[in-house]
């Protein structure tokens, strides 16, 4: 059912309300159809500033918006609501296996309520236009799946992840800097999103979203915390910070427990992109940028584990001093002298299978995603030729990627059922980079 | 005013539908098509049968054999089992198969206990297997989740740890229970019993024979010494209320038939990986010098093979020496053949297909259990008997037709019993014919020399640990976060969680 109430005002003040009725068939279970129903309202104003009020002549159009709306979902997997046998395989006839994933009887749908604020400026004639948006809501219920300790029976289970706040900004800057009379044209646009999230309640006191494949890297759901916190095994470290290598044998220590190693969703990521147009020609130039977030890096782990890596040469014949301190007996720190010749051992303790910190690496990059250049054909050449249109032109796309990710591109995603699952980086392919010449004909 | 100009539109959408529309046919639609709500006794008992053994299999190989010198895995990469180094990602597989496992034993238990389903022989077969997972689980790891475990159905996410004293004591519980169920003798499912083939006698014997292994295992510890010594004579003595295994035809072995789905576990290690593995010293140089039948090729040989599957190195066994030193390199001689090579132009035999790997425990296994009670003086009968009819158990498990006098044969290879011998004396030697007893049984070799100290196994130059065998696995790590609370508070009750942490039954 859905419902929407639209006004206006003069036409400089417009007011919108919608409420809408959902069900999802999901939620349902064999036995229940209650929590499958889901309501959820909107409310919207926006207020044209410059025909209302006097504008420095500079701005030809200001827009404020407002908005407080709420979202429901439930989900698109089937059947997480009843408890099924599974067959343990078609070579034991009828043979039943408890499952592994924890139906969920109890799920409820997800819910968002979100307010934004926001503006749209055009000004110098629409040579400069600038989107700002400033929002922050809270999600309740996200239908996760959660990983529990084996001795519940289980390995997963459905649940509702308690309530996750998030703020955000989102700002979209165009503009022509150039517009000459001899055809010159340079159209630019700047888009910047950030985000951050944190839980403010949570069913138990600790929720592993994921698990990792080494070092006991996981992903952790934690009241305070983030929903994209990495945890991990790694480095025991001083006071200040510093790596703690064994004083008998030189490899560093590694942490018998898990501490925190990152986050795993980037600070902001931002778009920057560029036409330009000159008589017959086109150029569009795309750059893609991301901060503020880690992963984990398996194909790091094993290559330098297998001692395939050059940064594991240095101390290969003669032994290596790791740069860090020992406990002394006293219980001091002291720098470390200790030559490590055991040199299997010592970048094993670096980057080996207990170490999830020395493979956890910021994912922040520069990345040229896109270049392309065209030559369109001129009414004369059309005419000879007999065609409607034609245009030549080379591309190229991931052209080259300014990062510190030691692993070829940090930008990747793993796929676990429906989601995409950032912060492990599982050995996937790195994406290509394109060339190619392209050639449009119109008859 | 009036010239203000209201100028207002509104328009309603409203699409009424009634609201039962709306979730008409939600139950059928959420009635998965291809799983079922419902599962019977005899579909349960099979797959998870196998699915314990095959974990089992899998870490008898490369953790077991490794700590126990049947193999070295030959590597100087840090971590290696064989040098007492081995790390936390050992920890995950077994709990997390063992524990998947129990959810399906105490779900065939529930089953079986509803009344239109109801059957005491499945409970009871179901209570033995969740007194054997259990029982690997407290040994492997000591405090475990029990009394709270695999309750997830009944939202209980984040189980207590319980002291393994009382989770020994609750299984001795279990196995009485299910010797009870046992008795009426009711009828299963033949095709769902890979083990038994629905012979509800034999499961009762084994769960006596299961019952005697936990009891001796705690039986040093004074605080209980006393109620276990006496339910073991209780349980020798009185055999019409407590049957044991009487033979090694009443061994517990899930016997690869080599058919769907009973084909060997062990046809899922590659073929270069299963021969990667050197033979050790230890238990190769025992084997040459009793001139043991089941290393004999030429009288009791298959084709050029020895039973074991044993390859000869320049015509004799010979074994690296465990726990050597990294960068001492020593040659690989002796090892374990895959059945993909050739030898004699046949295929090689190999333990890789072979029928008896599905170890869960045997008949010799139980007379060096009593022999030992003997030995002790706790049961009365000769512990020379036992001991004397287990190792010919434990040779004619794998070559019937071997029929020479065993009092010859140990007193030829020097390993008769001797009765002026000192309690220590008779001890060590048990469990040196126990440990071949053993091979191919889960983590019981380790098991049994963490409570002994037997056998005495040499000590290389390269062990980690302090060159003391490792007490126990350590608690995988993602348990630290799905289960915090409980976590810290088994670390705190038990002690650090490091291998070298002896659980309940070993601390003095």
């Amino acid at each position: 059912m859905f419902g929407v109430i639209t006004t206006s005002y003069k036409e400089v003040l417009y007011f919108d309300l919608t409420a809408r009725q959902d069900w999802a068939s999901v939620l349902a279970t064999p036995n229940r159809t209650e929590n499958s129903g889901f309501f959820y309202p909107s409310a919207n104003v926006s207020l044209i500033l410059s025909d209302v009020m006097k504008m420095p002549k500079q701005i030809d159009y200001a827009k404020v918006r407002f908005s407080a709306s709420g979202v429901g979902s439930g989900q698109s997997k089937p059947y997480l609501t009843a408890y099924n046998y599974t067959s343990a395989g078609s070579l034991f006839s009828g043979g039943l296996s408890n499952p592994s994933l924890l139906a969920n009887p109890d799920l409820r749908p997800l819910r968002t309520i979100s307010f934004e604020a926001g503006t749209d400026l055009k000004m110098f004639k629409g040579r400069l236009g600038l989107n700002l948006s400033v929002y922050a809501g809270t999600t309740k219920d996200q239908i996760l799946e959660r990983i529990l300790d084996r001795s519940t029976g289980y390995t997963r289970m459905v649940i509702n992840a308690g309530k996750v706040q998030n703020k955000g900004i989102e700002i979209t800057l165009s503009g022509t800097p150039v517009k000459s009379k001899d055809g010159l044209t340079w159209n630019t646009h700047v888009v910047f999103f950030s985000n951050r999230n944190r839980i403010a309640e949570l069913a138990d006191s600790s929720v592993v979203l994921r698990l990792g494949p080494v070092g006991g890297g996981q992903i952790v759901a934690q009241v305070g915390g983030s929903m994209g916190d990495l945890y991990g095994r790694g480095y025991v470290r001083s006071p200040d910070g510093q790596v703690v290598y064994d004083g008998n044998t030189g490899v560093a220590l590694i942490t018998e427990e898990v501490k925190y190693l990152g986050n795993v969703l980037p600070k902001f990521k931002v778009g920057f992109g560029n036409d330009f147009k000159y008589k017959r020609f086109r150029l569009h130039l795309l750059f893609d940028a991301q901060y503020g977030a880690v992963a984990h890096s398996l194909m790091h782990y094993k290559l330098a584990e297998q001692g395939k890596l050059t940064k594991t040469l240095p101390g290969r014949y003669n032994g290596i001093i790791g740069n860090g301190v020992v406990l002394t007996g006293d219980g001091k720190y002291i720098p470390n002298t200790v030559i490590a010749t055991d040199i299997d051992q010592y970048y094993r303790s670096h980057f080996g299978i207990d170490n999830a910190e020395g493979s956890v690496f910021r994912t922040d990059f520069i990345k040229f995603r896109e270049a392309r250049l065209d030559y369109s054909l001129g009414p004369n050449a059309l005419k000879k030729l007999g065609l409607q249109r034609a245009t030549i032109g080379v591309y190229g796309r991931d052209l080259f990627i300014w990062s510190d990710w030691p692993m070829f591109d940090p930008e990747f995603g793993t796929l676990s059922g429906n989601d995409i699952v950032q912060g492990f980086e599982i050995g996937q392919f790195p994406s290509t980079r394109t060339m190619g010449v392209n050639i449009v004909v119109g008859f | 005013m009036k010239q203000l100009i209201y100028k207002l539109t509104a328009v309603i959408l409203l699409f009424s539908i009634t609201l039962s529309s709306c979730t008409k046919g939600f139950e059928e639609m959420n009635t998965d098509p291809n799983n079922t709500p419902n599962a019977l006794p005899q579909q349960l008992l099979a797959p998870a049968l196998v699915s314990t053994v095959h974990a089992n299999m899998l870490r008898n190989r490369n953790f077991n054999n490794e700590l126990m010198q049947v193999t070295v895995d030959m590597s100087d990469a840090d971590g290696r089992v064989f040098r007492y180094e081995f790390r936390s990602n050992w920890s995950d597989y077994l709990y997390n198969s063992w524990y998947s496992e129990l959810t399906n034993f105490k779900d065939l238990y529930r089953i079986a206990s509803e009344e239109v389903t109801f059957n005491r022989s499945y409970m009871g077969i179901a209570l033995i297997c969740q007194s054997w997972i259990y029982s690997l689980l407290t040994d492997t790891y000591g405090d475990v989740p029990y009394f709270e475990s695999n309750k997830g159905r009944e939202k209980v996410y984040e189980p207590a740890f319980d002291a393994q004293k009382d989770i020994y004591l609750d299984i001795f519980k279990k196995l009485e229970e299910a010797n009870e169920l046992l008795s009426a003798g009711t009828a299963i499912d033949v095709t769902s019993d890979p083990v038994y083939n629905g012979n509800i006698g034999r499961w009762r014997k084994f769960g006596n024979s299961l019952y005697l292994r936990l009891l001796l295992r705690i039986s040093g510890k004074a605080e209980v010494a006393d109620s276990v010594i006496s339910k073991i004579q209780e349980i020798v003595t009185t055999s019409s209320k407590y049957p044991l295994m009487a033979n090694n035809d009443e061994s517990a072995i899930l016997r690869w038939t080599g058919v769907s789905p009973y084909t060997s576990p062990f046809l899922t290690v590659r073929e270069q990986d299963w021969r990667a593995p050197a033979i050790a010293s230890f238990f190769i140089d025992n084997l040459v010098n009793w001139n043991d039948p089941r290393i004999d090729i030429p009288t009791y040989g298959t084709n050029g093979v020895n039973r074991w599957g044993i390859a000869p190195y320049q015509g004799a066994f010979v074994g690296v020496a465990s726990g050597y030193e990294p960068g001492a390199n020593p040659q690989k001689k002796s090892y374990f053949y895959s059945d993909a090579q050739t030898v004699n132009s046949a295929p090689a035999k190999s333990l890789r297909t072979d029928p008896l790997t599905g170890m869960i425990m045997n008949y010799a296994e139980l007379q060096f259990i009593l022999a030992e009670c003997a030995a002790r003086g706790w049961i009365s009968g000769s512990a020379e008997n036992y001991y004397n009819k287990g190792a010919q158990a434990s040779i004619t498990l794998w070559l019937p037709q071997w029929n020479l006098s065993i009092t010859d044969y140990l007193s030829a290879a020097d390993i008769d019993w001797d009765e002026s011998a000192t309690l220590e004396e008779k001890i060590e030697k048990i469990h040196l014919q126990k440990y071949y007893a053993l091979f191919c049984t889960d983590l019981q070799q380790w098991f049994e020399h963490r409570r002994t100290g037997y056998p005495v196994l040499p000590k290389g130059p390269g062990l980690g640990n302090g060159g003391v065998m490792p007490a126990r696995m350590t608690y995988p790590v993602y348990v630290q976060s799905t289960n915090p609370t409980n976590y810290k508070a088994a670390v705190a009750a038990q002690g650090p969680d490091v291998i070298s942490t002896q659980v309940w039954w070993q601390k003095p």
